[in-house]
């Protein structure tokens, strides 16, 4: 008896090695980027670079066709894309594979991420790589994004800003002529909206991202400029808090969930403005629309959002230059506008903005120039990752308050502790 | 009577059920537009089936059923046949630290994926598995779950049908395919099953230990439809109703092995 | 026999579970080798961590609530479903439907109905109840979860609760009819004793699926852990430590306490229920 069942057991684990080693040997096409063997001088021998990307649908479609052309322009270098789902599993999937010595060649990444890469000595400085005449024409919101400690480190990619959407359509029907300009008009204009239509005249969130805007707009900052500290427990991080219950209680603005987009509720025409980012501009597909610059308080702030391109360290010589090559082509003036022209998000260079090729776009695509004209008052938000956490717990606090419960001085003591915390949190 | 009953309670749990699924598949037809529209309604105005067509052809789905469907088969029939080693082991031979032994297997369900995920990922990594098929297949070619199902229901057989093989000189194989699984077909068809289904909606592990599309199993390719700006929920709709239909064939057929009244007759 | 099942799970779970114990110990943010020793630390931080508590309130009270509701549900569909009524195979293929619906279409749907515009509240419209705030009401987050794991599992207990039912001899119910036994006696005394292998199997699945929540959290309240953190769970708190913080080191940590936790609660059941003594 004993004899018969380790003969099978011989057989199933037999078989078992016998399939794996059948299934490796199918699946001889891919592999990671670090399979050059070290870098042979020769810059004609092709290149394979790995690309972790999160450009789905017709993002990824505009982006393939673009990289065949450059495939074809530099015969040499292939560019294997491997798109990796939303920007949360982007991150997980780069984590695992820097985690396990086997990075990509380059990646997309969010800035709170590049941070703690760039710290870790996991990535290779683009002012090595790419020549000066990029840099410096660089649009300098960019630039100051994807630098750190005084150099260059990433490129800008797929960037964009946030913009007044509005739907002409309920505009008419209230009979106000132009968007609002300030905070105070847009109060107004979203409760005339409310009241003449019965439509909810502005839609927001009721988000950490959202009262950061307003903040910024209010004339307040996030963190002291050694990010050590919260910088907001004063009167613009008040008003901030005030204007969004104003909005609430008022009933000019109707709260949209956090894990919706707002551009499905315009686009569905629920409200009539709402402030969102550049990129939205080609889901509004059924409202009749216009865009404006954001309103102001204090001053203009405009956020900017968006992902940027690393190349890691541990990527060969040849297919970091191969890389820097393909990030070069990418946000040259051509194809930056390219790129812009046919997904909504903005040129990244000086020259491209300042070509008569964007010129003549944005005559005929005035809602697409609105987007450039603000980024003089851009900003970027806190590159921590621990602010990420910080963010969700300030989202409840907030999310409380517009419900009704404790006081805008309450809430924002919330809000700082809870940011001091974060930042202060050992690693 | 008792079947009067039956039917109303099953009809009530089916509409809670299916209420959803019918949501699903109404916005799957719909407009975008539409899907936010604060006035709700069920049927879209016009019936858009081309976003199935649109769905269908946004990434290389026939591939990504290919795939879903080998992980799944190979994963199914390993898990069913380890497990069923396993499960008789525990429940027909008593040797010490057996109880320790099937202790140590239930933790292993008790570990959140999410923590095992970065040093399973280096372990595939350091076996140069990635992006390959094994490295979808074989951390789950055990399932614990099989093992527990089959095991209970190894136990609660009576004694006499093992003394009674005993007797007939079986070896140990023999009673475990020739007696034991032909009467317990419910229990591993049911373990098969959701083996099977949980292999085919399995979505981080695939995302990230592949890199190459050719491999891509079929929930990776539902996230195709999002961006960080928006998600094409019509066509993720489509997609995940042609997700379910392979299941649900699966599940269809697996039914007519459900016998009724098994295990006693063996004996008599 | 045994070897197939321990080679598998040793390479890909135990391994990776004694490295997870390991790590618990240091600080680590996965992105370099380097590692910082500091002992118990992660540990007293975690207890001293109000979120942690918060998650381990939530989380063992979202268990306590929604392993007896599925069960019993579960159990009911089973029962109606083992009557030779017509179309059974329908009514079974339709209940399993969301447990093979993968959670990122479902995810989403389950938003849609929650939502203040939704369509749950339009339904209550029709029938003159005012709509909730569902998900913005930390205190209906309990029941939305509850709501929405129902939906999903209920399938699979029916299923397992059913092929269950199905191996119980039908001489048995033949000889108490013929004693004149009715179907509450029939019941009480045949089929509920009879079940309970798989009673226990499925308590046991589903306590540990039950604690383990996390993925329906994430997808119904996307970035946030519900209003007020009323949805934060411990798998959650320890995601988010890992990836979104990048501490590693913590976030093994609180898997390890998690997994005491399981370990201990699923080790009770176990022995209650080797206590109960099924006759065969």
């Amino acid at each position: 008896m004993k004899r018969k069942s380790t003969w099978m057991l011989a057989v199933a684990l037999g078989a078992s090695v016998v399939s794996l080693v059948g299934c490796g040997s199918s699946q001889s096409t891919s592999n990671s980027g670090n399979n050059s063997t070290g870098g042979s001088g020769s810059s004609s021998s092709p290149v394979t670079i790995t690309f972790y990307e999160s450009m789905g649908g017709d993002l990824g479609k505009v982006l393939t066709s673009m990289t065949n052309e450059f495939e074809k322009q530099y015969p040499n270098i292939k560019v294997q894309f491997v798109y990796s789902g939303s920007y949360t599993t982007l991150q997980q999937k780069i984590t695992a594979a820097v985690a396990a010595g086997q990075p990509p060649t380059m990646a997309q990444v969010q800035e709170p991420w590049e941070t703690e890469y760039y710290q870790n000595g996991a990535l290779v400085p683009l002012q090595n790589l790419l020549p000066a005449s990029t840099i410096n024409d660089l649009i300098p919101i960019w630039k100051q994004d994807n630098s750190y400690d005084g150099k260059l480190i990433s490129a800008p990619f797929n960037k964009s800003d946030y913009v007044l959407y509005y739907n002409t359509t309920l505009f008419g029907k209230a009979g106000i002529k132009t968007p609002p300009t300030t905070w105070n008009q847009l109060l107004q204009d979203a409760q005339t909206i409310t009241q003449k239509t019965g439509t909810p005249g502005f839609g927001f969130q009721p988000n950490y991202y959202t009262f950061d805007m307003f903040l910024h707009q209010a004339g307040g900052t996030t963190l002291t400029a050694d990010e050590k500290q919260a910088a907001f427990n004063n009167a613009s991080g008040l008003n901030a808090l005030k204007f969004m219950q104003n909005l609430v209680k008022s009933k000019a603005g109707t709260i949209v969930s956090a894990n919706s987009y707002l551009s499905d509720g315009f686009n569905s025409g629920n409200y009539a403005m709402d402030l969102d980012t550049v990129a939205a501009l080609t889901y509004i597909t059924h409202a009749k629309f216009k865009i404006a610059p954001l309103p102001a308080d204090v001053q203009q702030a405009v956020p900017t959002t968006g992902t940027n391109l690393v190349v890691f360290s541990k990527a060969s010589t040849d297919e970091q230059k191969a890389a820097a090559t393909y990030i070069n082509w990418l946000i040259s003036d051509k194809n930056t506008i390219n790129w812009a022209e046919k997904t909504g998000y903005l040129p990244v260079t000086e020259s491209a903005l300042t070509s008569s090729a964007w010129k003549t776009f944005a005559q005929s695509h005035p809602n697409e120039a609105v987007g450039p004209s603000e980024l003089p008052n851009g900003y970027f938000d806190v590159r921590l990752a621990s602010m990420s956490s910080a963010s969700t717990e300030i989202t409840t606090f907030i999310g409380d308050f517009l419900n009704g419960q404790g006081t805008a001085q309450s809430t924002l003591t919330q809000c700082v502790n809870e940011v001091n915390k974060a930042v202060n949190s050992s690693n | 009577m008792r079947k009067l009953v039956s039917y109303i309670v099953l009809i009530i749990l089916c509409l809670f059920v299916l209420g959803p699924f019918i949501w699903m598949l109404a916005t799957s037809v719909k407009p975008s537009y539409e899907i936010f529209s604060t006035h709700l309604q069920l049927f879209p105005s016009h019936w858009m089936f081309s976003n199935y067509v649109k769905a269908w052809k946004s990434a290389p789905f026939g591939r990504y059923f290919l795939n879903s469907f080998i992980v799944a088969a190979t994963q199914t029939v390993f898990s069913l046949f380890f497990g069923s080693l396993a499960a008789f082991a525990f429940a027909r031979f008593r040797f010490p630290g057996r109880q320790l032994l099937f202790v140590l297997l239930l933790i292993t369900m008790m570990v959140p994926g999410e923590i095992l995920l970065i040093p399973n990922y280096i372990t595939i990594a350091r076996l140069h598995w990635l992006s390959t098929y094994q490295a979808l297949i074989v951390p789950w070619l055990v399932s614990v779950f099989t093992i527990f199902l089959m095991r209970q229901y190894f136990i609660s057989l009576p004694q006499e049908l093992f003394e009674a093989a005993d007797l007939d000189g079986c070896s140990i194989m023999r009673v475990l395919f020739r007696i034991l699984l032909p009467l317990t077909r419910p229990i591993w068809i049911t373990a098969g099953l959701i083996s099977f289904t949980a292999s085919w909606n399995g979505f981080l592990w695939v995302l990230v230990v592949t890199n190459n599309p050719n491999i891509y199993t079929l929930p990776v390719g539902l996230i195709n439809f999002s961006t960080d700006v928006g998600t094409a929920y019509n066509q993720l709709m489509a997609a995940t109703a042609f997700s379910v239909v392979p299941l649900i064939i699966l599940f269809l057929l697996g039914q007519r092995y459900f016998i009724q009244g098994i295990a006693r007759s063996g004996l008599r | 026999m045994l070897v197939p099942t321990f080679l598998v799970t040793g390479v890909f779970v135990f391994y990776p579970i004694v490295n997870s114990f390991i790590i618990s110990f240091f600080n680590w943010n996965m992105l370099s080798p380097v590692k910082r020793f500091v002992g118990l630390q992660n540990y007293w931080q975690i207890f001293h961590d109000p979120l942690f508590l918060v998650a381990l309130r939530n989380t063992l009270f979202y268990a306590v609530c929604y392993v007896p509701v599925v069960l019993a549900l579960g159990l009911i569909a089973a029962l109606a479903l083992n009557q030779r009524i017509r179309g059974s195979a329908g009514f079974r293929t339709i209940l399993i439907v969301p447990y093979v619906t993968s959670i990122a279409g479902s995810g989403v749907i389950w938003q849609w109905i929650f939502e203040p515009n939704g369509v749950l509240n339009a339904l209550l419209r029709y029938v003159g109840i005012p709509p909730q705030n569902w998900l913005n009401d930390p205190h209906w987050t309990l029941f939305n979860i509850i709501v929405m794991g129902v939906w999903q599992q209920l399938g699979y207990v029916s299923i397992i609760y059913l092929s269950g039912l199905q191996a119980i001899s039908k001489e048995y119910y033949e000889a108490a009819s013929v004693d004149g036994a009715r179907s509450w006696h029939m019941f009480r005394h045949i089929t509920w004793p009879l079940l309970t292998p798989s009673t226990y199997f499925l308590l046991i699945l589903t306590s540990i699926n039950a604690l383990g929540i996390f993925l329906q959290v994430y997808v119904l309240y996307g970035q946030s852990a519900g209003p007020n953190n009323s949805a934060m769970t411990l798998v959650y708190y320890m995601y988010m430590n890992g990836f979104s913080n990048y501490r590693m080191g913590y976030a093994s940590a609180a898997a390890y306490v998690f997994f005491f936790l399981v370990l201990i609660i699923t080790l009770i059941q176990l022995l209650y229920s080797r206590r109960v003594n099924y006759d065969s």
